[in-house]
């Protein structure tokens, strides 16, 4: 059995290596929308393959072995082709609105990236079919290999960068192989692997990640006199350090400023926001003709935070002022490692942590706290990070930025501008919220916006504004060419006077938001976001549908512009592909089986745990993000809780035969008395903890997902013992309609906490579980 | 139905004229551009020889398309929207920063005798120079080097378009504005511009107007 569950526990490793790996990979290579795919696209693989398995169960039987070691083979080859098919066949997403030959290159990746789940998904159900008796062990063996693959990846990636790790997958595949059977045949059929692999050691440059021509690194680097000087990995992320003269990068500088700006390095995340490093320490003219240097001006020898400076600009304009202490806190490790080697002094400043991890442990007060403006502009229509939680831009965030003031201390936020308004515009309502939270009974008068022609700053100070601020505000935007938007008591005229729109856009949806009035007419969704739904750039209303359908693939952005319109159609097109591959052989192969006794109830049952399951899962990876403080942590952090805890869970039922109903009775209600602890108190635990360095944090929530993946773990293999007994016919269908309720409910997860919040996919997640034990319990017999 | 909508099909050059002709009446006509001069330089230029070959099918729909490199030619309405916001005479002189396939500079061809260009990228510079030739173009003058820096050779300029959008205005090009000079700048990377910014150079003073659509803002402050 050990040589049985042995390679098992590698190929599942290898399996999960290769999905969470890709995550990656699209984050650099393409835009977010991509690495979403690929928990739907795993769970499909191994949703056909057990339906193909539960069809023809006997079909590896014979010489299983030798079966498993080919199936292993297979995988190896079919993991190192599908990077390199991503990355040389040549999708272009930004045309596939209306260039059929795009449709073909998706179905192409699609395929080489579900392959591989496909034959991992093969060799587990061949196993669990070839030994029912020691299903526990195998399976226990596939979730911790799983669980174990997610922390490979975390420690891998800044060894074997991108495509290292799909070498080693492939190795540890062909390990698998040679461990299910040691024979030159399977050395054979991985062939073409070993070629791969020898070409990677022999030139790597072959493997090398292909970006996007359209992304900010693909772009800098045609120009000419560019070079790169240095690229780094972490865990996190893929930094490129790049010298160009064409590199001028200056957001909120005044037309008013007549010279050239500074020689400037430039350094890009995972390919994309460009962000500038100041070559020299900054002249005062330069600096004193920002936007951002407004706070300055009104407090004389601050103490200063400024938060998330990136390349370093703001913390160069700050350093031109006088200054009581500067604090800077850089939550990407490898920015901070970059840039440090650039200005002598800047480890005495930098903290490198998520801003909301160091003001849990720093209990200092701030003059100014400043959040700079670190990402590219991005069309609104894009929806290119509509998908992504940001924890920064939240009502708790700004709750606790406001709290680390000092008496009178302001807080500067700066963001880009748009048309219809949308970026700013957020920030105002998140401001308005946070300062009603807070306490403050009328936050229009603590709250100040300006802007240039293309970025805006919303002011947010501890004590109301004065006259003598506002008088000084005036001046200063007066001298820049600035242009106000909004205090207490503005007036029409005063507004929209030096980059004139064509209506005073901002000052009107300001004098809404600061009103609190309702913003339905409002073209976008700026309305205010919280630790509860933390899509700061998701401004999607159902409303834009038509305008956005009428302008498909006539702009230039990923999907033709579809922005949130793409989530739904991965919904759909995975609903599709689940129903043809995995119900469809169901439906034609084993159709008989649907006249057998409770048929129904059992289908319910396995369809609400496997959206249950899901549903946690995928909330849980997005809640965890503002504990963990980066989305691959966790993602591998909870994946190898739930997978590792579910198997025990899984395990630990071996020995209740003929008490399944009776188990479940119990264990459905303590999952969902687990559910309902979440909905109440995780957020408030998260606070608790989260000035806690990252490996406490990491411990603690591994111990907090502990029992529930425990639970987790036990309705599946309790059903199909019950209809192992009651109709072991309907088995295949069990297996089928449960691997399509993970495909979709992946997707399903995501829009229902864009749309609704996180809250309600707990809730959901509960009200389904309940669903399922009920339909159970209904079951008469056994 | 040829050169707007979903155009899966693809289409032989000699078949092209219908499309062209429909771009000018459909997609730039009927949004509100009436320039005569414009319509007639948009009617004139082969759009089909400035794009990719494999896209030449879709050289006259309503929609940027890849040139390579990265790079767009931009939708056959914005290039008109930003060359009538030039409001160019004939004699005068005009700057475009961002030369790209060379599409835009060809349209401003037709209209002023005094065209300058400016590409960052080399291969796009050098193909659009001998394109531009090869179409007749000749005076057009592209120089490949960074477009933040204008092109002081030939400056002063009465209008200055550029194609790529900067988080701020450079200032050469401003410098290079001769008195009572346009120019027409984005926000917003390009193909996908948000809004367009027209830029008026009255002695010391700037005015910065912005411009949703073709609508114009009947008053404008001093900077």
């Amino acid at each position: 059995m050990f040589l049985l569950c042995l390679p098992i526990f590698i190929i599942s490793a290898a399996s999960l290596i290769f999905e969470i790996g890709f995550t990656r990979i699209f984050s650099i290579k393409e835009w977010y929308h991509f690495a979403f795919m690929m928990a739907s696209v795993a769970m499909l693989g191994f949703g056909v393959a057990g339906s193909i398995l539960s069809i023809f169960p006997g079909i590896f039987k014979k010489n299983l072995f030798r079966n498993l070691a080919i199936l292993s083979s297979l995988f190896s080859v079919a993991s190192i082709a599908a990077y390199l098919i991503i990355n040389y066949v040549p999708f272009d997403s930004y045309v596939m609105a209306w260039d059929r030959s795009q449709i073909l290159y998706l179905f192409v990746h699609y395929l080489a990236l579900t392959l591989p789940f496909f034959f991992t998904g093969l060799i587990v159900s061949a196993a669990i079919a070839s030994y029912p008796e020691e299903v526990g062990k195998i399976y226990f063996s596939s979730l911790t290999g799983s669980g174990v693959g997610c922390l490979i990846v975390v420690l891998a990636l800044p060894l074997l960068r991108g495509s290292g790790l799909f070498i080693l997958t492939a190795i540890l595949a062909l390990g698998a192989a040679l461990l299910f059977k040691f024979k030159i045949k399977t050395l054979l059929i991985s062939l073409p692997a070993i070629i791969l692999m020898a070409i990677y050691l022999w030139n790597p440059v072959v493997f090398d990640i292909r970006p996007s021509p359209y992304k900010d690194l693909s772009q800098i680097l045609r120009y000419p006199q560019t070079r790169k000087l240095a690229e780094v990995w972490d865990a996190t992320s893929k930094i490129d350090l790049i010298e160009s003269s064409a590199i001028k990068r200056a957001p909120g500088l005044s037309l008013a400023y007549k010279k050239l700006p500074p020689e400037q390095l430039g350094i890009t995340i995972d390919g994309g926001n460009l962000s500038p490093i100041p070559k020299h320490p900054m002249e005062k003219e330069f600096a004193e003709s920002f936007l951002q240097i407004l706070p300055f001006k009104l407090k004389g020898n601050p103490s200063v935070l400024i938060v998330e400076p990136r390349g370093g600009l703001d913390v160069l304009l700050a350093r031109t002022q006088k200054l009581k202490s500067l604090a800077v806190v850089e939550s990407n490790p490898l920015v901070a490692e970059v840039v440090k080697d650039r200005y002598p002094d800047y480890t005495k400043v930098v903290s490198v942590s998520g801003v909301r991890n160091y003001l849990s442990r720093k209990k200092e007060s701030y003059d100014i706290v400043h959040l700079s403006l670190s990402d590219s502009f991005k069309p609104i229509t894009a929806g290119t990070y509509s998908l992504s939680e940001n924890y920064l831009y939240t009502e708790e965030s700004f709750e606790a930025l406001f709290k680390a003031l000092s008496e009178d201390g302001i807080l500067n936020v700066q963001r880009w501008l748009q048309l219809p308004p949308a970026e700013l515009p957020r920030v105002g309502s998140i401001a308005f919220k946070a300062l009603q939270k807070s306490g403050i009974a009328k936050p229009s008068a603590h709250i100040v916006v300006i802007r240039s022609w293309s970025v805006g700053s919303v002011l947010i100070k501890k004590t109301p504004w004065t006259s003598p601020d506002i008088a000084l505000i005036k001046e200063f935007c007066s001298k820049r060419s600035f242009d106000l938007v909004y205090y207490d008591g503005v007036k029409r005229e005063e507004v929209n006077l030096f980059s004139v729109l064509p209506e005073p856009y901002y000052y009107n949806i300001f004098s809404k938001i600061m009103k609190g009035e309702d913003l339905k007419d409002s073209a976008y969704d700026i309305s205010s976001v919280s630790d509860n739904k933390p899509f700061y750039f998701h401004f999607f209303k159902w409303k834009n549908l038509p305008s956005i359908l009428k302008n498909w693939g006539r702009t230039w952005q990923p999907f033709g512009g579809g922005g949130y319109i793409v989530l739904v159609l991965l919904l759909i097109i995975a609903t599709l592909i689940s129903v043809i591959f995995i119900l469809g052989p169901l439906y034609f192969l084993r159709r008989k089986q649907l006249n057998l006794p409770h048929k129904w109830r059992f289908l319910i049952y396995f369809f609400a745990i496997g959206l249950g399951y899901l549903f946690i899962e995928i909330l849980l990876m997005q809640k965890f993000i503002l504990f963990l403080g980066y989305p691959i942590y966790a993602l591998s952090i909870v994946l190898f809780s739930i997978l590792l805890f579910s198997g025990l869970g899984s395990l630990s039922m071996g020995g209740y035969r003929g008490e399944e109903k009776r188990i479940l009775s119990k264990v459905i209600p303590i999952l969902i008395i687990f559910l309902l602890i979440y909905l109440l108190f995780l957020d408030k635990f998260f606070y608790a903890l989260l000035g806690h360095g990252l490996l406490i944090r990491i411990m603690f929530s591994i111990l907090v997902l502990l029992p529930l993946g425990f639970v987790m773990g036990i309705p599946f293999p309790l059903g199909i013992r019950v209809v192992n007994k009651l109709s072991p016919e309907l088995i295949p269908w069990a297996w089928g309609v449960n691997g399509f309720a993970s495909v979709i409910s992946s997707i399903l997860a995501v829009m229902i906490a864009i749309s609704f919040g996180f809250s309600y996919v707990l809730i959901l997640a509960g009200v389904v579980y309940l669903v399922g034990l009920l339909v159970m319990l209904s079951i008469r017999g056994s | 139905m040829i050169a707007t909508g979903i155009s899966w099909g693809m289409g032989e050059k000699s078949n092209l004229a219908p499309a062209h002709q429909e771009m000018v009446e459909i997609q730039i006509k009927r949004r509100g551009i009436t320039d005569k001069k414009v319509l007639q330089a948009m009617s004139k230029v082969p759009r089909h020889e400035f794009v990719l070959p494999h896209y030449t099918w879709a050289a006259y729909a309503d929609r940027p398309l890849p040139i390579g490199e990265g790079q767009t030619i931009s939708q056959p309405y914005i290039v008109a929207l930003m060359t009538g916001l030039l409001d160019l005479k004939s004699g005068q002189k005009v700057l475009e920063i961002g030369t790209g396939s060379g599409y835009q500079a060809a349209i401003l061809g037709e209209l002023v005798k005094d065209v300058y260009t400016v590409e960052i990228i080399e291969k796009l510079g050098k193909a659009a120079r001998a394109r531009l030739e090869r179409l007749g173009y000749k005076d057009i003058k592209v120089k490949i080097a960074d477009g933040y820096y204008g092109w002081e050779e030939y400056a002063p300029f009465d209008a200055i378009i550029v194609t790529a959008a900067p988080d701020h205005i450079p200032r050469p090009l401003i410098n290079q504005l001769k008195e009572g000079g346009r120019l027409i700048i984005p926000v917003g990377p390009p193909g996908s511009y948000q809004t367009l910014w027209r830029i008026k150079k009255k002695g010391e003073k700037i005015f910065m107007q912005n411009v949703s659509g073709v609508r114009f803002v009947p008053f404008l402050r001093k900077l």
